[in-house]
């Protein structure tokens, strides 16, 4: 054998690594031990400082500064950190008055110089958490930084910082979309879409140049963006995006034609239907339903009957029973030379009893 | 075969250290990772704002599909719970899969329920759907129940699944609790994929056991009230806050819980939805969406969340607990053997090379190797083997390394969200972990392992289909088409046992290689190792086309039982390979059909002295019998689809018995005798030795064989003849006034190779060696067998060999020998061995011989010493310094003659020698002496053990010699000192090896020494002693005589008939003629040193052969007419 290991030398290596579990053992349990108490600490001290948030916003910031005792926690760094959070939340669930007094909490104790000390760390999470606690407290002197933030190798940083930029710049902040490689998640664009308040002036040539982006999120996004904001004068610019390679952009772009329509949004759809695919026809289905527009019930008819996708004439079906075609619908149910899978369909749609 | 044990012992040990040490890798692994992966998502999730989901209206629609089956107790409040849940873009459908209860009527009565006509738009293949069921109630416009015949778990997913509208569907256990975030949570990551698309996600489930659960929500939280509940409690802490999170972050993710988890619809319909075949419903259907991602090269993840999302109820019964755990086996089982083709395949990503291997080796194995690992334990403590200290650290450590991993689940869970907040349920959670190992592990290990055989039991037998064939058949078909369909289905029962058969047996070959490789160096060659996997192929396929015969003939009778011999005979071939090679490795001979011409009782003692009988070895071969016997438990249960490769096995196996594999051994181009042995299919040997052996035993049968001759069937005695053998040692001796003593000293396996210079090892007896320079000694003398059942026969009677052997035959046939003739001429006799003189039925030879002293095992004193005691604890009998001392004691100087014959014994295998250290320190001096070749010195140290028995041999020979010298009757002593055989362990160099022994006579009344080279054998000495006794002393002596020798003078020459030797009790296959050597049909030229090489020469080859047949013949007489000389001639000398 080219390892000659005697069963002595086995022997003890076992005892070895026994002995290191014994060790790791008591190790666990005494953390354990000391998280427990930490947890136990952390409630006690949570309710703590949500009991000086309400009383501060009840009573206001002077009495707060002065209360020794809870200045005497602030002493502790794993206080303070809680603390910010417990503000941070808060800022979540409250505006105006509520909010003010959250901030006075915030600057008056001097959180600020916590949240930056997690911005200079190297742990992506303590990055972010420090972006998002800076941004919630609406600390300025972060945008900067948060320039060079938003081109951060690790995702969860350049996303909190793309979020904090719009949050502070608005539209503006969404520069950072000229050149975006990275996908845009959905929930990334929910984000950034609740915290646009409003528009710049210059956002029509600025959505024009969006919509063009190779990236497909990025479409997407500027698309709900313009659902969001219902900006009519961009709905030309979306009609193009219907022959976009990714079906996700079309079938947005049709969600967004419904959210501006005009005179021409129905007829558009209905002549482009042919040529789009199954998931796109239906998505135009659905926009049909909402609209309610009585232009398309010839339409709906024809795709009744022509269409093969059971998906598509569920819609149609729904879609006439919405325009009132009901009585249709149910003498088509009668007609024994009905197809009966188009026959069920239409008993579904009209969700007839079954006795 | 001591070696062999420890080596297995190593192996065994050897795995499962190795195992506990991966085991142990991957879970230090897995610990690490799962930290980081909760940290992660508690860190990035501290201020999510779900309600961001709640309020976006494109948020995805999300299908909550629960399997309903006799839940009418608690179906409605666990509706309502799912009601209850907080997420806008929902529907709740219920899946009534055929309840025999009053679910669906509950339902209908709670909900105001009513059928409605349904398009179903999935496709996926169910049972047929009773009915559709919405509510009249607005409120709960979100609830679809769905009424169908009963199909199953999975059958009423995939009915759900068609029946969803949603972008993902969420599949759990209707009685499972979910916490009213949960959708929202599960929600975030389908949200956040980006480059990869997130195709199934699940979360923590946690126990609902003893927690208090009111209006479908858990209030309060608590540890279950027992153990197991506790127990189980640890377990999927450990499986999910570790385990799974662990593995989703390295993405090798392939189980989300049946009880709770989210998919993509599209990929699940693209899959084909769930699998009803199987039990793993939820594990399969992952692993196939993984697969069907990695085949369309789409990038994905499987994640992970570990918030505890769901609340369900565990067994906290044994019963229902095994009856769960063995359907998770089961499970597991269906899914890694349908998706096999995944393991270690580079196309499937981590799901091929990791996530597939991890489940098979360590979750599937886990519970065997462990099961596994009980039954050695049990072995091993009976065996009586076990290294305490050792065993307790690694127990130790094993359970020491469980304890650590569950507590520090229990940490992580607490860093994580601290679902636990109780200190006493903490606590008890620790003492949980410290039981754990104790009693709930091996109820989980057992059923698994019984899992693990339902698994295999669920397999259809092949009969049912037969009969059904064979009905159907009988009812339409002609008699031929019948037959080919039984036929057929006999192949495709019968060719699994035969694969798994071959294949054990050439894994086997590949160990026998590697074993002569370890244990003989010169074996390690790859003419050896190919011409093993050829002979043994060979043999392999003919044993499958025999035993096929066999089967197909069985079957007719019953197939049940048909099933079993097979698989029995196929073990035992197996096993009985084994044991064959093992055989060959420990004595360096082929094992044959002579194994059955020892007796019970001579078997034992060999077994027993040799070691091979210990328990540790009976041990080891259970031990095999179960690893070779497994797989075969279970085989039968496969049924093959193609019959082509098995009918080519048995073609080729038909083929191997018209064709030889000499072609191949000749082009191994082996020539050493010991190598081209150890080529040989050990299996093939026996086999064809044991035919050989019946059918010679058998005359009917032997006629098919015989050649025909001219010999004289009608001459009873065709050895019978006149005595006219001449004295060819009288003019080498001084006359003495006395008529001499005659002793014969016959030493156990003392070969020429080792007790001669110009032997291939070199001489390893420094006083044979000096006493030979004083005797009169021949060079190429030969013994007439390979063992020592001939030697007495042969040499006090020149006598034939009968069937095996003179002394096996049932009675001796009356003959003259030295003893009954030198006692008739008033000699003293007597026989002195040192073991029992049973053996080989010695000492009834010496009591029909009328010797006066017959002195074996029972006949010494307690002053003697024994040779130390084998591994079998037994002794095989008194050590040559005790025989060379006794017979000094017992033989004193008398007045008339006396002739002895000594038989040694320390020279035989096991070679146990007492005083070994000092005879090992005069091997070392010997190999330092300087006068070996490098040759030598590579066999001698090849053979130490061997060589160092034959040292302590010569040291008791010379010891033996100084005694005698001091007395008087020395002076006129005629010694006579040879080998019976050669020792077989050693290996030889050619054939002729086997019997070449030297022949030493030696007397202070010689006159000179003298060296003759011509061949002889030891049938030659009785005719020239008795010629020379009655020469030169006037001893009566018989004037018609049976000897089949010619005295020592002519030995093998031409002048004579030749002489043939017996390798073993069945092998008369050697036969030497002047210069030539016939063995197994192959010729050999013997030069002047007894070195032989083969020869092609047919005419010469046919003449000896003649030779041979006629001396088969006389043989064959004396075996039917069971004597040798007619009883007159006999009765007259004695008269």
């Amino acid at each position: 054998m080219a390892l000659e290991i005697t069963l002595h030398e086995l022997f003890v290596a076992i005892i070895v690594v026994l002995a290191l579990v014994v060790c790791l053992i008591v190790i666990v349990l005494l953390y354990s031990i000391h998280k427990y108490r930490s947890i136990q600490n952390n409630k006690a001290w949570t309710e703590i400082i949500e009991r000086k948030i309400t009383d501060t916003i009840i009573e206001g910031y002077e009495d707060a500064e002065k209360d020794a005792v809870f200045a005497s926690y602030l002493r502790s760094d794993s206080f303070r950190n809680l603390f910010l959070t417990a503000l941070v939340s808060s800022n979540q669930s409250f505006s105006g008055h509520a909010q003010h007094e959250v901030y006075e909490l915030f600057h008056g104790f001097h959180l600020e110089a916590d949240a930056w000390k997690k911005i200079n760390r190297k742990q992506p999470y303590l990055i972010s958490g420090g972006i998002l606690e800076l941004t919630s407290m609406r600390v300025d002197n972060i945008i900067p930084m948060l320039l060079q933030l938003v081109n951060h190798p690790d995702k969860q940083v350049y996303q909190e910082a793309q979020y904090a930029l719009v949050n502070f710049k608005g539209f503006d902040g969404l520069f950072f979309l000229d050149n975006l490689e990275t996908p845009l998640s959905d929930w990334q664009q929910i984000r950034l879409l609740k915290s646009m308040k409003d528009l710049s002036e210059d956002y029509e040539s600025k959505i024009e140049k969006w919509l063009q982006s190779n990236n497909p999120t990025v479409v997407i996004f500027v698309l709900r963006l313009i659902t969001q904001f219902q900006l009519l004068s961009c709905s030309k610019y979306i009609i193009s995006l219907l022959d976009n390679a990714s079906i996700s952009v079309r079938k947005q772009a049709i969600i967004s034609l419904q959210s501006l329509e005009d005179d021409t949004t129905i007829s558009l759809l209905i002549e482009r239907f042919q040529h789009q695919s199954v998931e796109v026809q239906i998505q135009i289905l659905k926009v049909f339903k909402l609209s309610k527009d009585a232009d398309t019930i010839t339409f709906l008819k024809d795709q009744l009957f022509v269409n093969v996708d059971a998906r598509i004439k569920i819609l149609s079906a729904e879609v006439l029973f919405i325009l009132g075609h009901e009585n249709y619908l149910k003498e088509l149910i009668l007609d024994e030379n009905m197809n009966p899978s188009l026959n069920l369909i239409i008993k579904h749609v009209l969700q007839e009893k079954v006795w | 075969m001591v070696e062999f044990a420890d080596i297995v012992y190593e192996v065994v040990i050897w795995v499962f250290l190795l195992y506990s040490l991966a085991v142990f890798i991957i879970y230090s692994w897995i610990g690490f990772y799962a930290y980081g992966a909760v940290l992660k998502y508690k860190h990035s999730n501290i201020f999510t704002d779900y309600n961001l989901i709640v309020t976006n209206p494109n948020a995805p629609k999300f299908s909550l599909i629960a399997p309903a089956y006799n839940e009418g107790m608690t179906i409605v409040d666990n509706v309502r719970s799912l009601l209850s849940l907080y997420y806008h873009n929902l529907e709740i459908i219920i899946v009534n899969d055929g309840s025999k209860d009053d679910s669906i009527d509950k339902l209908i009565q709670a909900y105001d329920l009513e059928k409605v006509s349904f398009y179903v738009q999935g496709d996926l293949e169910t049972k047929p759907i009773r009915g559709v069921y919405k509510s009249k109630n607005p409120a709960f416009k979100k609830l679809l129940v769905v009424d169908k015949e009963n199909g199953g778990k999975a059958d009423a997913l995939n009915v759900g699944v068609n029946i969803s509208s949603g972008d993902y569907i969420v599949c759990i256990d209707v009685d499972c609790i979910l916490e009213q975030d949960a959708l929202l949570k599960l929600a975030k990551p389908f949200l956040e994929q980006s480059e990869k698309r997130v195709i199934a996600c699940g979360g923590v489930i946690r126990l609902a056991n003893n927690c208090k659960v009111e209006n479908g929500k858990i209030t309060d939280i608590n540890l279950p009230k027992t153990w197991l509940g506790r127990t189980q409690a640890l377990e999927y802490i450990r499986a999910f806050v570790l385990g799974r999170m662990a593995w989703s972050r390295a993405s090798g993710l392939i189980l989300i819980s049946g009880a709770f988890g989210a998919f993509d619809k599209e990929i699940v319909l693209a899959c084909g939805g769930y699998d009803k075949n199987t039990v793993g419903e939820d594990m399969e259907l992952v692993v196939r969406m993984r697969r069907y991602m990695e085949e369309e090269k789409l990038p994905y993840e499987v994640v992970n969340i570990p918030d505890p999302l769901c609340w369900t109820e565990v067994p906290e019964s044994k019963e229902v607990l095994r009856k769960q755990r063995n359907r998770w086996m089961r499970g597991t089982m269906e899914t890694l053997w349908k998706h096999r083709k995944l393991m270690f395949n580079p196309k499937c990503g981590k799901l091929g090379m990791v996530s597939m291997p991890y489940w098979f080796f360590f979750e599937f194995l886990g519970p065997l190797v462990e099961f596994f690992g009980y039954i050695v334990f049990i072995v091993f403590l009976l065996l009586g083997i076990i290294n305490w200290p050792f065993f307790f650290a690694l127990f130790s450590l094993v359970i020491a390394s469980g304890i650590l991993y569950s507590i520090y689940a229990v940490l992580v869970d607490l860093v994580g969200y601290q679902v636990y907040t109780k200190r006493k349920d903490l606590s008890k959670l620790v003492a949980t972990a410290i039981l754990e190992p104790f009693y709930f592990h091996p109820i989980v290990v057992k059923a698994g392992v019984q899992g693990t055989i339902d698994y295999f039991k669920k397999q259809h037998s092949w009969g049912e289909m037969t009969r059904q064939g064979f009905q159907q058949g009988a009812k339409d078909e002609p008699w031929n088409k019948n037959l080919s369909f039984y036929l057929v289905q006999v192949l495709k029962s019968f060719a699994p046992s035969a694969f798994l058969f071959i294949l054990l047996y050439l894994i086997s070959t590949g160990i026998e290689f590697w074993w002569y490789g370890h244990v003989f160096g010169q074996l390690s060659n790859s003419s050896i190792a190919i011409s093993l996997f050829i002979e043994n192929s060979w043999v392999a396929f003919q044993i499958v086309a025999v035993l096929a015969l066999l089967y197909l003939l069985f079957t007719l009778l019953s197939k049940y039982w048909a099933d079993i011999l097979l698989r029995v005979s196929f073990v035992t071939l197996i096993v009985l390979q084994f044991i064959l090679f093992l055989y060959f490795s420990e004595s360096k001979n082929l094992l044959g059909a002579d194994m059955f011409y020892y007796s019970l009782e001579e078997t034992k003692q060999i077994l027993n002295s040799s070691g091979m009988l210990s328990i540790t070895n009976v041990g080891l071969l259970f031990l095999l019998i179960l690893i070779i016997g497994t797989p075969y438990r279970f085989i039968n249960r496969i049924v093959t689809k193609n019959i082509y490769p098995i009918v080519s096995v048995l073609l080729l196996g038909l083929f191997s018995f018209f064709i030889s594999t000499d072609i191949f051994r000749a082009k191994a181009n082996l020539h050493d005798e010991f190598a081209l042995n150890a080529s040989l299919s050990k299996m093939g040997y026996f086999m064809n030795s044991n035919i050989t052996n019946y059918l010679e035993n058998n005359a009917d049968l032997a006629f098919l064989f015989n050649e025909e001759d001219n010999f004289d069937e009608t001459n009873n005695f065709p050895l019978l003849r006149p005595e006219d053998t001449k004295d060819m040692l009288g003019e080498y001796f001084n006359k003495s006034a006395v008529t001499p003593n005659l002793v014969i000293v016959i030493v156990e396996g003392l070969g020429a190779a080792y007790s001669t210079p110009s032997g291939y090892i070199g001489s390893f007896t420094p006083f044979v060696d000096s006493l030979r320079a004083q005797s009169l000694y021949w060079s190429n003398n030969l013994s007439t067998s390979g063992r020592t059942f001939s030697v007495l026969p042969s040499l006090l009677g020149s006598l034939p060999f009968g069937t095996h052997g003179f002394l096996e035959e049932p009675t001796i046939a009356n003959h003259f020998n030295l003893f009954n003739v030198f006692g008739y001429n008033g000699f003293e006799t007597g026989f002195y061995y040192g073991g029992n003189a049973d053996f080989d039925n010695m000492k009834h030879y010496m009591e029909y011989s009328n010797v006066d002293h017959i002195v074996e095992e029972s006949s010494y004193s307690s002053t003697f010493r024994k040779l130390p005691k084998g591994s079998g604890g037994e002794s095989w009998g008194y050590e040559d310094q005790a025989v060379f001392s006794k017979y000094l004691l017992d033989q004193t100087v008398a007045n008339q003659p006396y002739f002895n014959v000594l038989l040694t014994l320390s020279t035989h295998n096991p070679f146990m020698i007492n005083n070994v250290k000092h005879y090992e320190q005069l091997f070392d001096e010997r190999l330092k002496r300087g006068d070996l070749t490098k040759e030598n010195l590579k066999w001698a140290k090849d053979n130490r053990k061997q060589l160092v028995s034959v040292m302590n041999f010569d040291e008791a020979l010379s010891s033996f010699f100084k005694s005698y010298e001091k007395r008087s009757d020395f002076a006129h002593s005629i010694f006579i000192i040879t080998g019976d055989h050669a020792m077989p362990e050693i290996p030889l160099q050619t054939k002729i090896d086997r019997f070449h022994v030297p022949l030493i006579i030696y007397s202070p009344l010689l006159k000179s020494a003298r060296t003759f080279k011509n061949t002889v054998s030891h049938l030659d000495i009785a005719p020239s002693i008795l010629s020379f006794y009655k020469l030169n002393y006037g001893l009566k002596t018989p004037e018609e005589v049976t000897w089949i020798g010619r005295g020592l003078d002519e030995g093998v020459s031409t002048k004579t008939n030749g002489m043939a030797m017996m390798q073993s009790k069945n092998q008369l296959i050697d036969f030497v003629y002047g210069n030539f050597h016939l063995s197994e049909d192959n010729l050999y030229k013997l030069d002047a040193n007894l070195n032989e090489e083969m020869i092609q020469d047919e005419s010469q080859r046919k003449l000896i052969k003649q030779r041979f047949e006629r001396f088969k013949k006389i043989n064959k007489k004396f075996i039917n007419e069971r004597k040798v000389m007619p009883d007159s001639t006999f009765q007259a000398f004695f008269d």
